[in-house]
């Protein structure tokens, strides 16, 4: 098990009805996780749209998630 | 440099179909060569030369002929004008205007120009010890979108000084447009973005040169569009269209700054081609499909809100202007305007990203018809808003052109995707939706 801190951006925080969360999971990745969460909160966008940054950094979804990670999803935003 | 005035066929708002001009010709002389003395010694002129004819002059004569050379072309650029200007308020000369509709008129040549002669250093004495006005002045930025981030954007650039501008729109004005975008007001309403944006900077700033295109960026265009540009702003509102042109910066190597908002949400990032600080296929291959991002509903966007990330844009664009350098290129920024808080990302890096190395194949996309492609065409039109996906079945087999709309054009271009796929190749979506029929009505 994995402590970490979840924060969504944009349509995902509508959809979650959260700002941010902390969980303790047992996905192995980041997409894993969002697959999980996808599920959890009937998210409409697909994986390979959402970006994900650990600690401040850009990651990518395939990286295995590590403990005390500070994870953000970002979907793609396009208003202007 | 030289300057014509001719004969024009309007003018506030009644057609004239000729022009009479009446001169006190030794007086207009004197004057006149007093006038270019003058502009001589303000704008370090070689030589300058003007005639102004008088009599009955036809549409499309030339009235004015003004010619200046010298070392600066921008001393002469300011001469022509001045002389024009001074031409207009103190010579000894009239003008008649006959008119179609009614009995011709005298003209008071001064009321066209009441336009007083300002200094440029007057213009920029307050930024003068933060800016380094030259290189703005160097600069030459294409700004795609004159929304509502471009907007408040382009007036910040117009008003800093950036020597040369051009915008690429192909919107026409709507009142729904207004709260957020203060370079239209409700009396424009129908116009086009690009001609009344060009025309208020143009005002706000007389001393750079701004040019509007109305065009909508396409594969076809975008490298003729940002090549020779020193930076280029992303100010639009659809995901296509911004990968579209972060393709084609990294193909021709040419910076970008983007920007979005999404509510209270706001990102900017710099995208330096070659200086190893990534691009947006670093992370995501594909080009992520505006239609997943929700159907055709506009989320909700705010002046102020927007206003604030345009202005930030500019900013990065200023400082990157002068230094080559700003705060957006080795991270993204996200801001949350609801909480005033804000995350700095790092980006992401691919080693090997063939899109940062500058191979790129830019998408040619058919998908689309536009309002205009489709005037005098037989298409059968469907519209889908308030309907089911499944309305299009009953077009499947029908022996001609069927063009999709719902609002904006997310939601048909999505299906019409799909039927491709599946082999049906005469369905269009209509490119921007019914939004982009509310000013052409009719169409079949
Ligand atoms: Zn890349």
């Amino acid at each position: 098990m994995k402590s970490i801190n979840i924060q969504y951006y944009a349509l995902l925080r509508e959809q979650a009805g959260l700002k941010e969360e902390n969980l303790k999971v047992q996905c192995r990745t980041y997409g894993e996780l969002y697959n999980h969460l996808q599920e959890k909160y009937l998210f409409t966008l697909p994986a390979e749209m959402i970006q994900v940054a650990v600690n401040d950094e850009f990651a990518l979804l395939h990286q295995e998630i590590s403990d005390g990670a500070r994870v953000v999803f970002i979907p793609p935003v396009a208003g202007g | 440099m030289s300057f014509e005035g001719w004969v024009r066929d309007h003018n506030q708002g009644k057609k004239v179909s000729s022009l009479e001009y009446q001169v006190y010709e030794e007086l207009a002389k004197k004057e006149g060569h007093k006038i270019l003395q003058e502009s001589i010694h303000l704008f370090n002129l070689h030589h300058i030369v003007c005639t102004h004819r008088y009599g009955h002059l036809q549409l499309g004569e030339i009235a004015v002929w003004i010619g200046a050379t010298a070392t600066h072309r921008d001393d002469a650029f300011k001469a022509t004008r001045f002389v024009i200007d001074q031409i207009k308020c103190r010579l000894p000369i009239w003008k008649k205007e006959h008119y179609f509709e009614q009995k011709p008129e005298w003209v008071f040549c001064k009321d066209h120009h009441t336009h007083v002669h300002f200094h440029e250093k007057d213009y920029y004495q307050k930024q003068k010890n933060i800016v380094n006005q030259q290189s703005l002045f160097d600069a030459q930025v294409l700004v795609v979108g004159a929304g509502g981030l471009g907007c408040p954007l382009l007036q910040a650039l117009t008003t800093a000084g950036v020597g040369r501008i051009d915008i690429v729109d192909h919107d026409i004005i709507s009142i729904s447009n207004i709260h957020r975008q203060p370079l239209y007001s409700p009396e424009v309403v129908g116009e086009k973005k690009v001609t009344v944006a060009q025309k208020k900077l143009a005002a706000l700033n007389p001393f750079i040169h701004v040019q509007g295109h109305d065009l909508r960026l396409e594969s076809k265009n975008v490298e003729k569009l940002i090549l020779g540009k020193t930076l280029i702003l992303d100010c639009t509102d659809n995901l296509e269209t911004k990968y579209l042109l972060h393709d084609a910066c990294f193909k021709l190597r040419i910076p970008l700054i983007s920007a979005s908002i999404y509510q209270f949400e706001g990102q900017i990032r710099t995208f330096i081609p070659g200086e190893n600080s990534g691009c947006m296929r670093c992370l995501q291959d594909k080009t992520p499909e505006d239609s997943k991002l929700g159907n055709c509903n506009d989320f909700g966007v705010l002046g102020s809100a927007v206003g604030f990330l345009g202005n930030l844009q500019a900013n990065e664009a200023i400082l990157y202007l002068q230094n080559k350098q700003n705060n957006s290129i080795e991270s993204t920024f996200y801001f949350d305007l609801k909480t005033l808080s804000q995350m700095r990302i790092k980006n992401f890096v691919k080693t090997n990203c063939l899109t940062c190395k500058g191979q790129v194949d830019l998408i040619v996309d058919d998908l689309e018809i536009s309002v205009q492609d489709l005037y005098r065409r037989d298409a059968k039109m469907i519209d889908l808003r308030d309907q089911e996906d499944s309305i299009i079945l009953d077009y499947i087999n029908l022996n001609k052109m069927v063009v999709l709309y719902c609002h904006r054009g997310i939601r048909s271009k999505a299906i019409v995707k799909e039927m491709r796929a599946r082999g049906y190749s005469h369905f269009y979506s209509l490119r921007g939706g019914a939004d982009s029929m509310s000013h052409h009505r009719p169409i079949s």
